[in-house]
């Protein structure tokens, strides 16, 4: 019976793992890719330099500028900046045209330098959050690229626990990895990237569901409350809603509460809403980053407006909110510091090892020697070839274009991001009139000119690699490794296998 | 973090020891020298868990899975490529000739017998 149990749970294995493989793969590269979101913002705007501005300091820069271009808003919504993030970012949430005619404009966010409160000057571009986003929305409109990520998550998790039900040596194959063994050796490779970093992958996988939980399952929200925003408030503790009394009101300075939140609530502040500033009825809102805990959602302390007075805290959330908030944090791991991070980052790529290895040994499992590959075959290797070697060329290509694009081109932002997808697909449609171990050697070798080019042109086009600034340097060295890597898997994938020795034909070579 | 991984990886590298692909190329002669290398390992994992402490609460385990696997999966690497060499220090170790025991206190009845032989 076990023995049945675990046949039928390799069956489960091997066909989640197909079906899912290969975005997956795509979800694993960009998602790791996205521990290190505000850095890679920061490489794409090289016009900007780190921020030196306390939070409280920044909050009063932009609330002055907001005072200027919106005293007449209804909600200023300030995203602080950090250690790791350079800028200030604010939105406005304009009034509504008292006579029902359309708004002003469309109102978007503003990009503020943090020290002086104007506007910042620099190239428009998605940066990091461009990873971040894919590797959840997979470039789909709302809701479709959530819902498929979340299949393919439910396709990964169910691949976990069904490739370690069906590994029957999980401790005896602790610690083996054999080389150049063929299937053998894919193998071991799938089994070593998913076994040691079992914790991390289950982890990953399971608190990425449930990062989009509600979304997925909204029925018990929606049978017991109004409006989601009623969920919220209470399961959050947020300070209620408050209408404008219209009669006018000077807003007391930000700074001085910002600081008094950050003592209060035992970290640096992250974020700060102001509603209905200028308003006798306004309150300011400031939150804890995400820096100060393993929890994501950090807590807040709501203001007078007018005043100044602390009007709430929110309450310590109960143990249900706390868990989510700790599984939410775990994924994000904004808390984590340096060292943390590119352990994660490290882990994240063993995520994307056992992925691709996974798919490779498909393919391995399914080859005859001598026989003609099967219809499915092909097309598995030919998918394998144009996500596993094609997606580094497209993010390369991503890269690439924030360098090379004219820094005041219209639109310049979406066509960094057609760059990538564009390359993507040139490279998977291209693959298939070279054999497949040319087009992995071939794409392989592209990827590796591409991200060998990036530190490159880098150093040609912006003065900040020079400069010795050490997020450039990092970020250089980082592709040149990367590079080093593919000009490796390309060598490897140019080799042609050595034909398996007989047994018999063993006999004959020794007598 | 440095100090979880590296002690982690050393506790790794004698559990790899223990196991059947690796005893031979560890010098593993007997079963207590798994047992005991096993016992070690584990407080080893144990000092890294508590080297592991962040400054947040909770992050002293997420430091410690990062940590635990980042150095599994670099031992694992390390074996594939040479695993006699990766265990040559085990081997050293295990080879070494054991202290002979002195015992404390002879017992009387050992006292009585030379004192017999001696006249």
């Amino acid at each position: 019976m076990i023995r049945a149990l675990r046949q039928s749970m390799a069956w489960i294995h091997g066909w989640l793992g197909l079906v899912a493989g290969w975005l997956l793969f795509a979800m694993f590269a960009t998602g790791t890719t996205s521990y290190f979101r505000p850095e890679i913002t920061r490489w794409m705007q090289p016009e900007i330099a780190a921020n030196r501005t306390a939070p409280a300091d920044a909050a009063a820069t932009a609330v002055r500028h907001l005072q200027r271009v919106g005293a007449d808003d209804v909600q200023w919504f300030i995203a602080l900046p950090d250690d790791r993030t350079a800028v200030t970012r604010v939105f406005e949430q304009q009034k509504p045209p008292a006579d029902g005619a359309p708004r002003r404009r469309r109102a978007e966010e503003l990009v503020l330098d943090p020290a002086t409160g104007a506007p910042v000057a620099a190239r428009d571009t998605r940066g990091g959050e461009h990873f971040y986003r894919f590797h959840f929305q997979l470039q789909l409109p709302f809701p479709w690229g959530r819902w498929l990520a979340g299949v393919c998550a439910m396709f990964m998790l169910g691949a976990i626990i069904s490739g370690v039900v069906t590994h029957k040596r999980i401790f005896a194959d602790f610690f083996t990895l054999r080389w150049n063994k063929g299937q053998r050796s894919w193998l071991d490779a799938h089994n070593v990237s998913a076994v040691l970093a079992l914790p991390y992958h289950a982890v990953i996988t399971y608190t990425g569901l449930i990062t989009l939980v509600v979304m997925y399952m909204p029925w018990p929200i929606a049978a017991n409350y109004p409006q989601p925003a009623r969920f919220a408030q209470e399961a959050y503790g947020l300070a209620p809603d408050v209408e404008a009394i219209g009669r006018p009101a000077p807003l007391v300075a930000v700074a001085p509460l910002v600081r008094d939140a950050e003592r209060r609530l035992g970290g640096a502040a992250g974020r700060i809403v102001v509603s209905h500033p200028n308003d006798a009825a306004a309150t300011v809102t400031v939150t804890r980053g995400n820096a100060a805990s393993v929890g994501a959602r950090g807590v807040s302390a709501t203001y007078s407006g007018t005043t100044g007075r602390l009007l709430s805290v929110t309450p310590p959330p109960g143990p249900a909110i706390t868990t989510a908030n700790v599984l939410l944090g775990l994924h994000l791991a904004q808390f984590a510091g340096p060292g943390l991070r590119w352990m994660l980052f490290l882990l994240g790529l063993s995520g994307v090892a056992m992925v691709g290895t996974g798919l490779l040994l498909w393919t391995a499992a399914r080859r005859r020697p001598g026989a003609a590959p099967f219809f499915g075959l092909r097309l598995v290797e030919r998918l394998n070839i144009a996500t596993i070697a094609g997606l580094p060329l497209g993010m390369a290509a991503f890269l690439l274009a924030n360098r090379l694009l004219p820094v005041d081109m219209a639109g310049r932002a979406d066509a960094e991001v057609a760059a990538m997808f564009w390359t993507w697909g040139a490279a998977a449609l291209l693959q298939c009139v070279r054999t497949a171990r040319l087009a992995w050697r071939d794409l392989f070798a592209l990827g590796a000119l591409a991200f060998a080019a990036i530190p490159i042109v880098d150093a040609l086009t912006t003065p900040r690699l020079a400069a010795g600034d050490p997020l450039f340097v990092a970020f250089d060295l980082a592709m040149a490794v990367m590079a080093l890597a593919l000009a490796f898997a390309s060598r490897r994938a140019a080799r042609i296998p050595a034909a398996p020795v007989r047994r018999s034909a063993r006999k004959v070579a020794h007598a | 973090m440095p100090d979880t991984i590296l002690i982690a990886a050393l506790a790794f590298v004698l559990l790899a020891a223990t196991a059947h692909r690796h005893r031979r190329d560890a010098g593993i002669v007997a079963p207590g020298q798994v047992r005991a290398l096993r016992v070690v390992a584990g407080a080893l994992l144990l000092a890294a868990f508590v080297r592991a402490a962040g400054p947040l609460a909770g992050e002293r385990i997420v430091r410690f899975l990062v940590g635990g696997s980042v150095a599994g999966i670099a031992v694992v690497l390390a074996l594939s490529f040479d695993a006699a060499r990766v265990l040559a220090p085990v081997r050293w170790l295990l080879s070494r000739p054991r202290p002979a025991a002195v015992p404390a206190t002879v017992p009387a009845r050992a006292r009585a017998t030379a004192r017999a032989q001696r006249g």
